[in-house]
């Protein structure tokens, strides 16, 4: 599906070369390269730790690297040297995984920022601005007045609306260069076809595109050509076109992924009831009801505002409740806080893993023991000893890549900081598990383990609830799924399903539109 | 390159105390002041300081769990005022004034504490207010005069007295100090209370009473801050109304000098009591060089502001650090760069 083929002698709009980075003993970057030509969509991928977000803050100016060149248009530009100032001068443009878009502002404001309202004096020429913004939002097929305000915008409208931002000041409407890092995270799949078209339309008229995603599907669906990065490493690029997921995984892993053991056992529901969800309401969710059997891996589709993560939030006491009833382990529960369901043997994995899950400035033993230091309070003293003799433990059985316990949690990639949460659950023997998005912004390789440590979980008879925005993810780990779209469960499908199948159910029978 | 690091850890971890002995060994040395090393002065200020080591102490409970009291050094004066008022104007026993004292600063902490999380009113706003409040309660108790009469000479002897040599005042902040290490150090309690501080939303959802902590952290300073009342009088013999509110900024400075020493990144007991006399023997110093007083306040204020900029400073520098393993083969910058809602124990409260 890779579309438009990209004649070879396509000039080159974005070269680096010898570009290295060092964080103290840490290389992040080895004498790695790049080169990206006018007109095409040009993938960036690895795993996590692998050193694509560095190149991408070194070629920003966020960072400045210690060897290397950058090539833009012909121009020569020393990496070691890089400012964020020269990056923009040199006709980069970035578009970060949090797009910075301000809801309470009008788009005119948004377009404006950093970069200065129209008119030289102090006043600000608001007629101007909004002529212009207007046509910013024309060129880039944004059809909404200037002046309202961002908050209006769709998820994917409000990613083009960063986009927009980014490139609105080149001179003519092709040429530039623009990097996207993660664009598509936080978008579920059909606003990720929208914003994909977007992005194929803008490689046509001219802009050359580099675009850094963990997701394979993306990937083979809109990038001409493909570059891979290791351990620091320039691995190797390839053409996009034919390419199948398999191989896309090889080049980031070096190895083939183990794929019978990242199926869980998907029939597994014969135990009993741990769950029992009985008309329940609360903010957008409506007359849910449902069970979740011991050892059953029970996953919920849904678009973005469908009310999946809100589900969670209700089971586990996060949000209150408005009616209906939920019976855990054969009692009901009335008026549940987090700190009860936790007592009961709850356990909840929220999705914004940096403002909801991660302790910062703690430790890694710190995260993992957070919520129960009690278990380690004997004779009126906090037996540090055991603790960490646990802990040392734990970061071997749930395979967590850390140089030990007192490292601290942000030192761990993504996906090692969502292991380490994953644990700080799972040595507790949860008898319910809630899992929100469990491998957003994770590489393949943890996502992996991440799939096998729930399947575990399962095994040993806890019940797992897992929301996903990523389908083949819930077609993969699920014995069962349930759809849900705009508060209320529309299907519930068992396996054998497809990514398709549920995607299909959860837009279901309205039309897409955005 | 390892080796740089180790050391360079050290010397943040070490760093105040040994300019802590530079300080004095420089006073000492100094023909200018030939007072600085007499017992008498080193008697007096470690005495003296013990009043500012308690509220430095008792700040810490609330900034652990990323909140401010502002309140503390005024709550100390009423503590104070109210046990002399109930020996003076009530004619009841010592005992009962202690307890009323101490009772006193965790009322206050408790109306902070609920202020706060029932209300959600900021910290500082809060105890802002509270100082303010307390200002106006201590003029309308007293009428603006030091209550004299009726404190009970066992108290003032305890306060001007020495136990095998040592300013008997020390003794208590002593033994502060160690309920407060063992509180936050070897209790869940402390550990959660910290975990609250990093991440209030993540501290719910691992299932910790997030107000309660709150709450409990506020009513602890509270009554450490009673417990300096009670020791406020005894040093100075009669209740004063102006006494108090000095007490808190230079408190505060040490509380956050504190936090970038011992346990870098961390509000902790010894770091604390380090700063706390870092700071007193350097204003001692000064002033026996001639120094005139505001440049104690001058010296007090600077501390504050560079102490919470050296904890942004080394917080940025550990994200990509092990605390104490060397170095880190799996560094992912955009991970450790994440949004999250703050960087480091200490910045969060500041912020």
């Amino acid at each position: 599906m890779s579309a438009t083929a990209l004649t070879d002698d396509a000039p080159i709009a974005l070269s680096v070369a010898g570009a290295s980075k060092n964080f103290g003993a840490t290389q992040a970057l080895r004498s790695v390269r790049l080169e990206l030509r006018a007109g095409e969509v040009h993938a960036l991928i690895g795993g996590n730790g692998c050193g694509k977000s560095t190149l991408i803050k070194c070629l920003a100016g966020v960072h400045q690297a210690d060897a290397g060149t950058l090539t833009v248009n012909g121009t020569e530009y020393d990496l070691a040297d890089q400012s964020p100032d020269r990056a923009r001068d040199a006709g980069l443009r970035f578009v970060h995984q949090d797009p910075g878009i301000f809801p309470a502002l009008s788009l005119t404001e948004n377009l404006s920022l950093g970069r200065r309202f129209e008119g030289s004096s102090r006043r600000i020429k608001w007629r101007a601005a909004h002529q212009r913004a207007r046509e910013v939002l024309r060129r880039f097929g944004i059809e909404h007045d200037p002046r309202t305000p961002a908050a209006a915008l769709s998820v994917p409208q409000r990613a083009m609306l960063a986009i927009a931002r980014a490139l609105q000041d080149q001179e003519s409407e092709h040429g530039g260069v623009l990097v996207l890092d993660e664009p598509t995270a936080a978008l579920p799949a059909p606003e990720v076809q929208v914003l994909l078209g977007w992005i194929r339309r803008l490689a046509q008229q001219g802009h050359a595109i580099l675009i850094v995603t963990h997701r394979l599907d993306e990937v083979r669906e809109v990038a001409d050509r493909v570059t891979a990065f290791r351990d620091g490493r320039y691995v190797n690029t390839i053409d996009g076109a034919g390419l199948t997921e398999g191989m896309l995984v090889e080049l980031i892993l070096g190895r083939k992924l183990d794929q019978a053991a990242s199926v869980a056992s998907p029939t597994a529901s014969s135990g009993d009831h741990v769950v029992e969800v009985r008309d329940l309401s609360g903010g957008p969710l409506a007359d849910v009801s449902f069970d979740v059997a011991a050892g059953e891996v029970l996953g919920i589709a849904g678009l973005l505002g469908s009310g999946r993560t809100e589900l969670l939030q209700l089971i586990y006491g996060l949000l209150p409740r408005r009616a209906g009833t939920v019976t855990y382990l054969g009692e009901p529960t009335h008026a549940l806080s987090p700190s009860k369901a936790c007592r009961k043997g709850m356990a909840f994995v929220p999705e914004d893993r940096a403002a909801e899950a991660v302790f910062p400035a703690g430790t890694v033993l710190e995260n993992l023991v957070q919520g129960h230091e009690h278990r380690y309070f004997r004779r009126l003293w906090l037996r540090d000893r055991v603790e960490r003799a646990e802990a040392l433990r734990d970061i071997q059985r749930f395979n967590i890549r850390t140089s030990g316990p007192t490292a601290y949690i942000e030192s761990l990639s993504g996906g090692n900081q969502q292991k380490v949460i994953l644990a700080r659950w799972l040595r507790q023997r949860p008898r319910l598990l809630l899992l929100d998005e469990p491998t957003q912004g994770v590489d393949v390789g943890a996502r992996d383990e991440i799939y096998k440590l729930i399947a575990l979980a399962a095994d040993q008879g806890c019940a797992v609830v897992v929301v996903s925005s990523e389908f083949e993810e819930l077609a993969q780990i699920c014995g069962r799924v349930l759809v849900l779209s705009h508060g209320r469960i529309v299907t519930e499908m068992r396996q054998p399903m497809n990514a398709h199948e549920i995607l299909e159910a959860s837009i279901g029978p309205r039309e897409v539109t955005v | 390159m390892k080796r740089f690091g180790d050391s360079l850890r050290l010397l943040e971890k070490y760093g105040l105390a040994l300019l802590l002995v530079v300080v004095i060994a420089f006073f000492t040395l100094d023909p200018a002041t030939p007072q600085f090393a007499s017992i008498a002065n080193i008697k007096s200020v470690l005495s003296n300081e013990t009043l500012t080591g308690i509220i430095a102490l008792a700040s810490i409970f609330p900034l652990v769990g990323g909140q401010f009291d502002l309140s503390l050094g005024p709550a100390m004066g009423l503590s104070s005022l109210i046990c002399a008022g109930v020996m003076s104007k009530m004619d009841l026993p010592l005992w009962v004034a202690v307890i009323a004292a101490i009772l006193t600063g965790m009322l206050v902490g408790a109306v902070n504490g609920l202020a706060v999380t029932k209300i959600k009113v900021s910290s500082i706003v809060t105890t802002l207010g509270m100082t303010s409040i307390i200002a106006a309660l201590v003029t309308w108790y007293t009428g603006g005069n030091s209550i004299i009469d009726g404190v009970s000479p066992a108290l003032t002897d305890l306060g001007t007295g020495e136990w095998l040599g040592i300013p008997c005042p020390l003794y208590f902040l002593a033994v502060v100090a160690l309920i407060s290490w063992y509180l936050l150090q070897h209790t869940p309690w402390g550990r959660s209370l910290q975990g609250v501080g990093a991440n209030p939303r993540a501290a719910e959802i691992v299932g910790l009473p997030v107000n309660r902590l709150t709450l409990q952290s506020f009513v602890l300073g509270g009554a450490l801050a009673g417990i300096g009342g009670v020791l406020l009088l005894a040093v100075s013999g009669s209740g004063n109304p102006s006494v108090g509110p000095g007490y808190l900024l230079p408190a505060l400075a040490a509380a956050l000098l504190g936090a970038t020493t011992i346990n870098p990144g961390r509000f902790n007991v010894p770091g604390t009591l380090v700063a706390v006399y870092f700071l007193a023997a350097t204003v001692s110093g000064l002033t026996f060089l001639g120094a005139k007083p505001w440049v104690s306040s001058m010296f007090n204020g600077v501390a504050l502001i560079v102490a919470v900029g050296i904890s942004v400073w080394s917080g940025l520098g550990r994200q990509n650090m092990g605390k104490g393993d060397g170095g880190e083969d799996d560094v992912d910058p955009a991970a450790s760069a994440g949004s999250g809602p703050n960087k480091g124990a200490v910045t969060t409260s500041v912020s």
